[in-house]
């Protein structure tokens, strides 16, 4: 029993290796099975050939599956010394060793070059190329200005490195990047610091053993502003800190609040603007581009979700009704990020299974929320490449200056001469930290 | 704690069984039933695969039946493999045991 004539050479070449590896089980079971083992093996093989899964992942499997039985089968036959047997063991030993001292090792290749995650990593970093060059270009620029609120913008923008194959872990350089950026904040915040800058830095806290949160919060209720997405960050903040005044206000500003852009939307919008007067129009990339702005920080909606729970529990109406207001608004804009914390603040406010029915609908029609796999009422961390291809940041009228720029996007203008210089609008640079101009 | 039929199935052995309910199948037919039961979560490689044949065999869960190509692949021959009704009958308990268990998690609000 062997090959087929129109198998691949490198198929034939490891049906023999794998021959010469079933020496290492007893005579017996070899005698049996060796056979329809190897013709299981061909299988598998073809499966490769057909295109149906790579090669790396066949050979990745094969040692553990011929591991996994080597000590099975010598356990199960063992009657007696035999040099042949004392050389199986031998083998079986050796190869064992040699998988467990190198099993984290080619583990880690194989998840950095097959896995699905590094797949996508691959394809989106091909795409973000161009926009980290931009980007790179103004966090220099930032950094040649050296003043607080240059530092804080470029602490807001400059990502803090996720470690890229294993998210759940900060190993080595993240690690020490992420104790960097904590002394970067830490030092920027003895300084005085303008409204702009304030806002910032808070917004460079994208994780919570990063910046105090009480301090955060403290920052943010100095400041005027009429973004609703900063007073979101304040009321997350606030919940962090246990700063019931402090979530009261953030609601109530948030309530009354005009528009709702959070830097990493705005910088992006900017970011592809510059590009556009580069590379002209590019629908595609600019796609990819904005899947691209997980790094930078989102302010998260739990706090604004828990405060709105605690009010209905203690029948706060005031708070209620500012709930409300901000779940119908959050509801109907254009972010699909923003409309998915209205109907989770909708949900939870629900009074009756029929008004919860219509919510679950509208939740689960929105694809970016499928694709997140946030559960409508639990908490959920938002995921890699967080806001979807909705455009629309603002959600009061066209009159906004973010819808100006938008409309501006989608009008396709492309300047005559392309900039030479990277930079931003000042009213650009306000709104990136969250302050009205 | 003597040893019962089914408790000497391990998950592997349950899903070679389960894959062999639908009627004879050989090797490769075997662990392509088995990723099919278990969306893609399970590959059992060559190796593993006749290993627990081997068992089956022994333990008279299974039987092995003519030999003949599988028309569908090549004209290479292949051991086909039948389940006994004994395998059936240890199948089925097992079967049962996950379902029981399945049935206290959801019991328990457990989200699964």
């Amino acid at each position: 029993m062997t090959g087929r004539n129109d198998d691949p050479a490198w198929l034939h070449l490891l049906d023999r290796a794998y021959a010469l590896a079933l020496y290492l089980y007893p005579a017996e079971h070899r005698r049996d099975y060796g056979p329809w083992i190897r013709q299981a093996l061909r299988d598998r093989a073809r499966e490769v050939v057909r295109g149906e899964r790579s090669l790396s992942q066949l050979l990745l499997e094969l040692p553990s599956d011929l591991l996994g039985t080597l000590w099975e089968e010598h356990t199960m036959s063992f009657s007696g010394f035999s040099l042949r047997r004392v050389f199986g063991w031998v083998g079986a030993l050796g190869l064992t060793l040699v998988a467990v001292l190198n099993a984290d090792r080619a583990g880690d290749w194989y998840y950095r070059h097959y896995s699905p995650r590094a797949v996508a990593w691959r394809e989106s970093e091909r795409a973000w190329d161009t926009q980290r060059q931009v980007l790179a270009g103004f966090l220099t620029y930032l950094d040649r200005q050296g003043t607080p609120r240059a530092q804080a913008l470029r602490l807001a923008l400059d990502p803090v490195p996720d470690a890229p194959w294993r998210p759940e872990s900060k190993e080595d350089e993240v690690a020490a990047a992420y104790q960097r950026r904590k002394a970067e904040v830490t030092a920027l915040q003895r300084r005085p610091l303008d409204a702009v800058a304030r806002a910032a830095l808070v917004t460079a806290c994208g994780h919570e053993d990063i910046c105090d949160p009480r301090r955060m919060a403290a920052m943010l209720q100095q400041q005027a502003t009429d973004n609703a997405h900063t007073w979101l960050w304040a009321l997350h903040l606030a919940k962090e800190a246990r700063d019931e005044n402090a979530q009261r206000n953030a609601l109530r500003h948030m309530a009354d609040a005009t528009y709702f852009a959070d830097p990493s939307f705005l910088l992006t919008q900017e970011v592809i603007r510059q590009r556009r007067a580069y590379r002209g129009d590019d629908a595609e990339l600019d796609d990819r581009l904005y899947e691209r702005t997980r790094s930078f920080s989102v302010a998260p909606p739990d706090g604004l979700i828990a405060s709105c729970a605690d009010a209905q529990r203690r029948g706060e109406d005031d708070v209620l009704d500012q709930c409300r207001r901000i779940g119908a608004r959050l509801s109907n804009a254009g972010s699909a990020y923003a409309r998915s914390v209205g109907l989770r603040v909708a949900y939870r406010l629900a009074v009756s299974d029929d008004e919860r029915a219509v919510i679950a609908e509208q939740y689960r029609q929105n694809t970016w929320l499928r694709r997140q796999s946030i559960p409508l009422d639990g908490q959920g961390r938002i995921g890699p490449y967080a806001h979807g291809t909705q455009w629309l940041a603002a959600w009061e009228t066209a009159d906004s200056e973010v819808s100006a720029l938008q409309h501006w996007l989608e009008s396709r203008q492309i300047p005559r001469q392309a900039p030479t210089d990277f930079r931003l609008s000042a009213s650009a640079l306000n709104r990136l930290a969250g302050v009205m101009p | 704690m003597s040893k019962t039929p089914e408790s000497q199935l391990n998950p592997s052995l349950h899903l070679i069984l389960l894959a062999l309910m639908a009627g004879d199948r050989h090797g490769y037919a075997i662990m392509q039933a088995v990723e099919g039961i278990t969306r893609g979560a399970t590959r059992l490689g060559p190796a593993t695969l006749y290993t627990n044949l081997k068992k089956l065999l022994e333990l008279g869960f299974v039987v092995e039946v003519a030999e003949r190509p599988d028309p569908a692949l090549d004209d290479e021959r292949r051991r086909y493999y039948r389940i006994t009704a004994q395998g059936q009958t240890v199948a089925a308990a097992e079967t049962r045991r996950l379902e029981a268990i399945v049935a206290y998690a959801h019991s328990i609000q457990l989200a699964v």
